[in-house]
């Protein structure tokens, strides 16, 4: 798996509106370029929700098989990336719920060392990315959504189907945890 | 996170974290940075907290493996479908009230729209440390249904493992009028029994089909439950509309199978797709996502429904008709059975629950057929059977014993 650091151009809201109708008429070129343009995104949250590469790409693959379909029931509100987030956080949430953990991918299966000219950034990236996969899952879903996602409480509140204090809550025992963490491998 | 003082109480992570945010209320953060001058404790902690939030929000996108999109393209070029759960704006857990028992029952099935299935067994309550690692399973793990009672005696040559037999569009001839009221609730009693050339019956299972009102997501449904307790423990529910009796949902849970010490499948019907996932004790399991081509429809999502079916259909001398059985649907070979089904007389016969005047129906798939009674006077199936595939001369069947 790759690393992607660079920047993503500013998409604006004609392209995102085009492709998505587009997509719900069933054009495969349509899904390829959308496919292009959010697949790192959906990857990247499923990956750190999860905490397992193959759980990330099992969700990719998932979403965007099902996208034309759910495209034809696509109310706009707000953004398309922020509808396709929400709907990835279902449905990895749902399969997280269901699964039998898998504890092999807090260290075997997170993202390989690149050769870039920002080692230590990614070095610390890794060790950041280790140290979330290894939160327990209740902790982990808080700290993705809120401080990587950007979610205010209460949004995490209602995804997570909790109290906007209880993500409060677990959101600071997540970072008491990878302070730990973060402590261990220095 | 830090040892508590005696003089000067820290204050909690929470306010911390608050204040590390800037979210903090203007009254208390006053009395925060008066606490953060003389702490140094509280002041690293909350520099790490910002420190970290940066960090986060600087994550890198990753990119999915190479070749992710040609597997999605060429999936759905070949029919598979995926439904996606709701926007959570819109999504409400979905449950189910029996109305016959007035016992709610909850179940995993997502809103109507999202069809993820969520499994939920003992070793989820356990933990993870109690949590075994997945196993990779093989094609050959995956095959199994139907498994039960009335296994094979509705889809004659379709054991496991068999590929649905090809079927061709002119000979079909689909029942599409079907008449949901028509069904009766109650609890009906099956045995299968073997009988061997001298004419001699023994039984070789037992099995009981529950059939009440039930409301889904708003809906009215008929909601069948086919249990099956001898060596295995089997339990099939399966929801279908209750009008015109199309497929719903299934969860099938068979104990043990195989290798396993449990199997759940579980099955949500949706357009012309038949999604779900199927899981057992040990393994994370596998999706379950199939197209159901509306031409070999109507769909019956699972062989309890047989005996009951033809109770919503106007059966007469002459008749026929054409549908298909849902499958476990995890693997290709095992979706879908399209059927042929066609009166070829009347006769009088006599099962555990009595003597009845029935339609004997031929039901054939391919090659292979059984023969079917069902009583005159309501379509009820009491009577299927076919020839042993184990025993020359034997013949396999399955009786209603009582209702």
């Amino acid at each position: 798996m790759l690393i992607r650091h660079s920047v993503i151009p500013p998409i604006s809201p004609t392209d995102d509106a085009e492709l998505v109708q587009s997509v719900g008429a069933g054009s495969a070129d349509a899904l390829g370029a959308l496919y292009e343009r959010y697949a790192p995104t959906v990857m990247g949250l499923a990956y750190r929700l999860t905490g397992s590469v193959s759980d990330a790409e099992d969700a990719v693959h998932d979403i965007f098989l099902g996208l034309p379909e759910a495209l034809k029931r696509y109310e706009e509100r707000g953004s398309f990336e922020s509808w396709l987030k929400r709907v990835t956080v279902r449905l990895v949430l749902t399969r997280q719920r269901a699964r039998v953990r898998r504890r092999e991918i807090a260290y075997e299966d997170a993202p390989e060392p690149s050769r870039s000219s920002h080692a230590d950034k990614i070095s610390a990236d890794i060790t950041l990315e280790r140290g979330i996969a290894a939160l327990p899952d209740s902790l982990r879903d808080v700290f993705v959504l809120k401080e990587i996602e950007g979610y205010s409480h209460a949004e995490v509140a209602t995804l997570l189907g909790i109290t906007a204090a209880a993500s409060e809550v677990r959101l600071c025992r997540a970072v008491r945890a990878l302070r730990h963490h973060l402590r261990e491998v220095a | 996170m830090k040892a508590p003082s005696l003089f000067a109480p820290h204050p909690d992570d929470v306010s911390l974290k608050r204040f590390a945010d800037g979210e903090l209320p203007e009254q208390e953060r006053e009395r925060m940075t008066t606490h953060l001058t003389r702490c140094p404790d509280c002041r690293s902690t909350i520099s790490f907290m910002r420190e970290l939030r940066a960090a986060a929000a600087g994550l890198p996108k990753l990119e999915p493996p190479a070749g992710l999109l040609d597997r999605v393209t060429a999936e759905r070029a070949a029919g598979e479908r995926f439904i996606l759960p709701a926007d959570v704006d819109s999504a409400k857990p979905s449950r189910l009230r029996t109305s016959a028992r007035g016992s709610l029952v909850f179940v995993a099935f997502a809103a109507a729209s999202a069809v993820i299935f969520v499994r939920a067994n003992k070793q989820d309550d356990a933990g993870d440390s109690a949590r075994t690692a997945p196993v990779a399973l093989s094609v050959d793990d995956t095959i199994a249904g139907p498994t039960s009672f009335l296994a094979g005696m509705f889809t004659p040559g379709v054991a496991l493992a068999q590929v649905p037999p090809p079927a061709s569009l002119a000979a079909r001839a689909p029942i599409t009028r079907v008449d949901g009221k028509l069904l009766k609730p109650g609890h009906f009693r099956f045995e299968r029994r073997l009988i061997d050339s001298a004419g001699r019956s023994r039984t070789t299972s037992r099995g009981v089909v529950d059939i009440a009102l039930a409301s889904y997501d708003g809906r009215q449904a008929w909601r069948l439950v086919q249990s099956w307790t001898d060596s295995i423990v089997e339990l099939d529910t399966i929801f279908v509309e209750s009008h015109n009796l199309r497929p719903i949902g299934r969860v099938s849970r068979v104990r043990p199978y195989m290798r396993y010490d449990e199997i759940v499948v579980r099955q949500h019907f949706a357009g012309d797709s038949v999604l779900g996932w199927m899981h057992t004790d040990r393994t994370f399991g596998r999706p379950v996502r199939r197209r159901l081509p509306p031409e070999f429809g109507p769909y019956l999502p699972s062989e309890a429904l047989a005996p009951f079916f033809l109770e919503t259909v106007n059966v007469a001398a002459g008749w026929r008709g054409t549908l298909s059985v849902v499958g476990w649907a995890v693997v290709q070979n095992d979706v879908y059975f399209p059927l042929a089904l066609r009166v070829v007389g009347d006769e009088r016969i006599t099962v555990p629950a009595g003597t009845f005047d029935c339609w004997r129906i031929e039901i054939a798939s391919g090659k292979a057929s059984v023969d079917f009674w069902v009583r005159k006077s309501d379509g009820f199936g009491v009577r299927t059977r076919k020839r042993s595939r184990a025993v020359p001369g034997e013949v396999e069947e399955v009786v209603y014993v009582r209702g």
